[in-house]
């Protein structure tokens, strides 16, 4: 767009904005009240353009008679006679729109155009200062305002046009910005390599402790600042204590001083080698070198933040995990001191304070409950908390150090700030993640799966060999593992009403023998399945007490449970003194189901024959049984110890008793 | 196989660093309990190397230290300290000690310190 045409542009658009009503006021005939209609008449057909009279008493505007309305009155039956020879005040509209000239034309344009259809093109009347000033003929108004649209219109066409140009510009600029960086990061990336091959900052300096000009730009990296012609001690300041800036200080001093290479090297032994530079943890090694007569030190600076990074990641997971094994074994020891400390914040800290006698015995017990508790934390695990109840703690020492000891109210108020949740949020958080909310409930039974067990002892594995870790496993393998002992006791009372049930009392069960530990899982079924056993020997091995007291045997029948750990194998033997496996008897019931042919049958040996017993389907449930003649039981026994990878053997002997012997892998 | 003395208020401490000395066949002429003591046996046994404890009652470390090389100024003296000691071990360095060894004590630093300074 020309330039030309462009100020013209603005020059309207200030113009149509400048215009109040006062540029659009126009004069208007004025009539009084009682002025006959015939004297409007008049004026309306000398003046065809005139829209309307106004009406005025004195200055005030009266009411408004618009051409229309005027000859619409006139033009009805009788009007003429009605109206021409009286006042206009009958006819007028005694209630127009009147506004005040300091109204802005919109405003003026909304009012008018809400007016009720009948009214919407009448004059608006406009008073200044309270008298009379003129009108504005809505028509007019209206041409304004579209004129104003116009120009606004074009306002933002050419806006939208310099618009798309400047974008169009960006758009260049960005492509332009974006090859040049590609092309700077290509080069960023060679010399990165270079240095990170490098990978050290290489500084040296004199006796004046002066960095020569020669240096590697790592020291600028690290310490921000070209580090040539500066003093060493000088770029050091801000990162090492005072005391430690001395040490430094004077080691140099005898370093450069002294003549005899062993003493340069315990002087340098004595230097710190990690350091904390502004974000960045650099360690620093100290060489010397000669140059012709002259001594120099060099120094070689590494950034080591990734490594300690790295490092206090590796320890919070170590510790997370240390957390979590112990938690997993001590579920109510940390659930107690979590409730402790709790008590303790909300009521107990507040209720030292106000029973105390002296504010300061007050804090000297509340200092001791939180070192208390940090401890119990720490040994349980709950690092986190431990460590910020040492912050606590450094707090209350502070407060105990000062000269005007805290009165009653400030500890009170101290104690009522601590936040127990946000003190134990961070490891509640991570025992959440890994165990479940369930962990917290003290009133049921906290589940986890074998399987999160096995990964957390994997994990513990993991951890660098202490008595720590070798506690930790213990009480992990503690929970997958159960004494097979007590297992098999938890029986007893099952069996004995059993026993007495079928009409087979016996002695209470008795197991005896080595205490093995097995793997609860592994074993849930095979133990289980056991019962198949015992039923089996009450119901058809233990004879009713009459035969046993005719057989000479003790009236109560004994079963008994050995068990033996040789190597990693584990030897269960069960056993009763009933009235032994009749052979025969297994033999005929095989023949007549199938299972063998007479000529099998009479080469088989007495093992082989027990062995019968554990095939599917084989029972002597044609001895009346309810409890355990299902044809399944001892074939579930043996399927379980297979998979297992165990054995069974059977031993018996007619009128004594029978042995169901059991080898079980023992990982 | 240096003839070795040993200055230190603690047996434990005394009994470890013979062990140490005794297992790569050095000679452990005599023990001192303080600084006093130390002394004395110095100027009696007149040993290749003196071991130093720093903290000791009567004669701290470093007094001793200067008490004998007042009297025999190519006295090797090897300083022993605790951590966090960087203070002391400089001032002791700075007066004449001629190396130093850190508790708890790490066999190989131990003899590799013994080896240097008898190199001297």
């Amino acid at each position: 767009m020309a330039i030309s045409e462009e100020q013209n542009l603005d020059l309207e658009v200030e113009s149509a904005e400048d215009q109040s009503i006062g540029n659009l006021v126009e004069q208007t005939r004025a009539f009084a009240p009682m002025d006959l209609g015939g004297a409007v008449h008049a004026f309306f057909s000398e003046h065809a353009g005139a829209e309307g009279v106004v009406i005025l008493d004195g200055t005030a505007p009266a009411g408004l008679v618009m051409r229309n309305d005027f000859y619409q009155k006139i033009g009805s039956l009788f009007g003429r006679d009605l109206f021409i020879n009286r006042p206009i005040k009958l006819i007028m509209n005694a209630h127009p729109l009147v506004v005040d000239v300091s109204v802005d034309i919109a405003t003026i344009g909304i009012i008018a155009m809400n007016r009720p259809h009948d009214q919407l093109y009448d004059l608006v009347l406009i008073t200044e200062n309270e008298k009379f000033a003129g009108v504005v003929s809505v028509k007019r108004f209206m041409i304004d305002l579209s004129k104003k649209r116009e120009i606004q219109i074009k306002l933002l066409k050419k806006q939208k046009e310099s618009l798309h140009l400047a974008n169009e510009a960006e758009i260049l600029h960005r492509k332009q910005i974006e090859e040049k960086s590609l092309e700077l990061s290509k080069k960023n990336e060679s010399i990165k390599n270079l240095m990170d091959n490098a990978g050290q900052g290489f500084l040296s300096f004199g006796p004046d402790i002066v960095v020569s000009g020669e240096y590697s730009l790592e020291c600028v990296q690290i310490f921000r600042v070209p580090v040539g012609g500066k003093s060493f001690l000088e770029l050091m300041a801000k990162h090492v204590s005072p005391d430690g800036l001395t040490v430094m200080s004077q080691v140099f001093e005898s370093v450069f001083t002294s003549d005899k290479s062993l003493r340069e090297k315990v002087y340098l032994s004595l230097l710190p080698t990690e350091f904390s530079i502004y974000d960045k943890a650099v360690s620093i090694a100290y060489k010397i070198i000669q140059h012709g007569g002259r001594k120099n030190m060099m120094l070689i600076l590494t950034d080591i933040t990734e490594k300690k990074k790295l490092e206090t990641r590796m320890t919070q997971e170590r510790n997370n995990v240390k957390m979590v094994a112990k938690a997993l074994t001590k579920q109510a020891d940390v659930n107690l001191a979590i409730e402790e400390f709790r008590a303790f914040v909300r009521d107990e800290a507040k209720a030292f304070v106000e029973a105390a006698s002296d504010p300061r015995a007050a804090l000297a017990e509340i200092f001791r409950q939180v070192h208390t508790f940090k401890g119990d934390f720490a040994q349980l695990g709950l690092y986190n908390t431990a460590a910020n109840l040492h912050v606590l703690e450094d707090k209350l020492a502070a407060m105990s150090a000062r000269e005007n000891a805290p009165g009653r109210e400030e500890l009170a108020g101290t104690a009522a700030g601590w936040d127990a949740q946000a003190l134990l949020q961070e490891d509640v958080n991570i025992l959440t993640d890994i165990l479940g909310k369930s962990f917290f409930e003290k009133d049921e039974r906290f589940q986890v799966s074998a399987e999160t067990v096995l990964g957390i002892e994997a994990q513990a594995r993991a951890l660098p060999d202490s008595p720590e870790r070798e506690g930790i496993l213990t009480a992990l393998r503690g929970l997958r593992l159960c004494s097979l002992k007590g297992i098999l006791d938890e029986y007893r009372d099952y069996l004995q009403t059993l026993a007495d049930r079928l009409g087979k009392p016996v002695e209470p069960f008795y197991v005896s023998g080595d205490d093995v530990l097995v793997e609860k899982e592994a074993y849930q079924k095979f133990i289980k399945s056991l019962v198949h056993v015992f039923r089996n020997m009450i119901d058809h091995g233990i004879e009713t007490p009459e035969e046993r007291l005719a057989a000479g045997k003790r009236e109560l029948g004994l079963i008994q449970c050995q068990i033996e750990q040789c190597g990693d194998e584990v030897r269960l033997a069960v056993s009763d003194d009933g009235r032994g496996i009749d052979a025969a008897k297994v033999l005929r019931i095989a023949e007549s189901k199938g299972l063998l042919s007479p000529e099998q049958a009479k080469n088989m040996s007495v093992e082989e024959v027990y062995g019968l017993l554990f095939r599917d389907s084989f029972s002597t449930k044609d001895e009346v049984s309810a409890l355990s003649g299902r044809g399944v039981g001892l074939s579930a026994v043996k399927a379980e110890v297979e998979r297992l990878g165990g054995a069974i053997e059977v031993d018996s002997k007619p009128g004594h008793g029978s042995k169901f012997k059991f080898r079980l892998p023992l990982s | 196989m240096a003839k070795i003395l040993i200055v230190d208020d603690s047996i434990v401490s005394r009994n470890n660093l013979k062990n140490i000395l005794l297992g790569a066949s050095h000679e452990v002429v005599g023990e001192a309990v303080d600084g006093e003591d130390g002394l004395e046996k110095y100027l009696a046994l007149r040993p290749d190397l003196v071991t130093m404890d720093i903290t000791m009652p009567k004669l701290n470390g470093i007094e001793c230290l200067k008490e004998i090389l007042s009297r025999d100024p190519q006295a090797r003296v090897m300083m022993i300290s605790a951590l966090g000691q960087g203070a002391k071990i400089l001032e002791a360095v700075n007066s004449g000690a001629r190396h130093y060894i850190t508790k708890p004590f790490e066999t190989d630093k131990v003899l590799e310190a013994v080896t240097e300074l008898m190199r001297e």
